[in-house]
């Protein structure tokens, strides 16, 4: 399993993620690389959907799981396009996660994503 | 008022069966609450007639207004300007958002712990029972903060009128403007929706409903600072309720009525409440209809609220707009500078808003602050923080309340509600 967030930083081979060099204006180049950032505190964020599909192709992933921090709207509600999107487009099960930094939910994660599993088979 | 408004609401699309039952829990709450007060000012059966007709005659009037050609825009908030719908000869209504309603099948599009108000826009879509959401050719949601933000991506998948305008949130030159340049956009949006120009007339036009509406809310506010009181607090919520569906100007000549009748309790020492019945100001998120839980549980707790320190409240009728400007540039310039100015807990840092509770706490004399947070509302949830450190250190008495549009906690609620008040006696 990929994660999603570290990998779209470094992916190698999609100019639209590097700073655009030798431009005359670098600033704007820098803003124009930051801006593609796919955070879902961005609406609409269709660069997420875009990027996912991108890292699916790549990685031809079994299944994706969605981990949103507790109370942290901006994913939780985004979660909602992310879980349609995997499901139409790629055909593939999606599970998402809502938790927090603490073990409490440990067991019941587990039980969650070993049920998963045993779909795929 | 079910059978003379059936084929109506038919032919906007609602699904009568539900609509009849939030009517039903309409009718109960409006009656149990509102009509159970006593020594209400006369002037207030305008607005129980609105309130009656609310789904009936004013939807009546505004389909009416549609086939004359008038366009309805529908808007979730406060930052929508309200002029420059006005200036295109459209209509700006507030859409409903203030009660549960299918609430299983909106948690399929939103995370369960999304605030109530958010749940209810969905939920009136998804329920197909609100019939200014039905009626409306345009419905505006705005960037507000991060839940409405991601929630309007899922709405727009359910109705095909959604324009979605964005919002600073930081009070920067830079900020002030995206706001200018977002309600240039809205105006060229409406305009093409309706096919009329703006021009410096029709805008000063609009401007001086606005403002007119806005000036006689301030009337009612400054009434409401009378010691001893003469409205109730669920009074005075209601006529800012009320302001968000009504025709501004017959809006304007009611509320006008209530104070010319508020200006005689004051001479006649008429009194509604006990002798030294604590005051409360409410601080916080927006109260929309039929949201009177927290009014309702305060004011048979032996307080009697002063003010709202709210969008459905001061904070959205507050400040006028400049009406000096003659050309259209100048008159937008001022429209930005009016609503650039409104302290929503969408802005970062928001002093102005701790400062105004405490303006607000001396001008309408209030004993304490009762902040109302809704439930997984970030914004106004972790601004209560700092509004209740501003409050300590000036002594003045603050409650946190976070709660929902359920009942459920309605016992809980009155219990530290009664400890707060017999603390201000």
């Amino acid at each position: 399993m990929n994660i999603e967030p570290l990998m779209n930083d470094g992916f190698d081979g999609e100019p639209a993620k590097r700073v655009q060099e030798n431009t005359p204006d670098p600033v704007k180049a820098i803003a124009r690389r930051y801006l593609e950032i796919p955070c879902a505190c961005m609406t609409p964020n269709d660069r997420r959907l875009s990027s996912l599909s991108d890292m699916i192709e790549k990685i031809k992933p079994d299944v994706v799981v969605d981990f949103v921090l507790t109370a942290c709207h901006s994913y939780n509600v985004e979660a909602y396009k992310v879980g349609e999107y995997v499901g139409d487009r790629h055909g593939l099960p999606y599970l998402k996660i809502e938790s927090d930094y603490s073990d409490n939910d440990e067991g019941q994660i587990r039980t969650k994503i070993e049920a998963l599993f045993e779909i795929l088979g | 008022m079910s059978s003379e408004y059936e084929s109506m609401w038919r032919g906007l699309g609602l699904n009568l069966e539900a609509h009849d039952a939030l009517l039903g829990v309409l009718g109960k709450g409006y009656t149990d609450i509102y009509l159970a007060q006593k020594d209400r000012p006369e002037g207030m059966g305008y607005f129980d007639f609105v309130m009656s007709e609310v789904h009936g005659l004013r939807i009546k009037e505004l389909v009416d207004e549609k086939e004359q050609g008038r366009k309805i825009i529908g808007s979730y908030c406060v930052f929508v300007p309200e002029e420059i719908a006005l200036a295109t000869n459209a209509t700006l209504v507030g859409l409903c958002s203030g009660a549960d309603f299918a609430l299983e099948e909106v948690e399929k599009y939103l995370p369960r712990n999304t605030c109530a108000l958010i749940k209810s826009a969905f939920g009136f879509k998804l329920g197909q029972v609100c019939p200014y959401l039905e009626t409306a050719d345009m419905v505006v949601g705005e960037n507000t903060c991060d839940g409405k933000k991601k929630a309007y991506e899922s709405l727009g998948t359910l109705m095909d009128n959604l324009y979605v305008m964005d919002l600073p949130q930081m009070k920067s030159g830079q900020g002030r403007d995206l706001l200018r340049s977002e309600y240039d956009r809205f105006k060229l949006a409406v305009e093409a929706l309706t096919g009329v120009v703006i021009t410096p007339e029709s805008l000063k036009q609009a401007i001086g409903i606005v403002n007119a509406k806005r000036s006689a809310l301030h009337r009612l506010a400054k009434l409401r600072s009378a010691d001893p009181v003469v409205i109730s607090g669920l009074d005075g919520l209601l006529a800012n309720q009320v302001s968000f569906y009504d025709n501004p100007k017959r809006f304007t000549e009611s509320v006008h009525k209530i104070c010319d009748e508020l200006e005689k309790r004051i001479q006649t020492d008429q009194k509604i409440f006990p002798v030294k019945t604590p005051r409360i100001l409410i601080s916080g998120c927006p109260m929309a209809v039929p949201n009177w839980k927290l009014p309702w549980i305060i004011e048979t707790s032996g307080a009697v609220i002063v003010g709202e320190e709210s969008c459905v409240g001061e904070r959205g009728y507050r400040n006028l707009t400049r009406d000096t400007g003659t050309t259209v540039d100048e008159l937008m310039d001022a429209i930005t500078d009016r609503y650039f100015d409104v302290d929503c807990a969408i802005f970062t840092p928001n002093q102005d808003r701790l400062d105004h509770i405490q303006e607000m706490t001396k001008a309408y004399q209030a004993d304490g602050v009762i902040h109302y947070g809704l439930q997984f509302c970030q914004p106004y949830t972790m601004e209560a923080i700092c509004v209740e450190n501003a409050l300590e250190k000036k002594d003045i008495p603050c409650l946190r309340i976070e709660t929902d549009y359920g009942m459920e906690d309605v016992g809980q609620l009155k219990t530290r509600i009664e400890a707060f008040i017999e603390q201000l006696k």
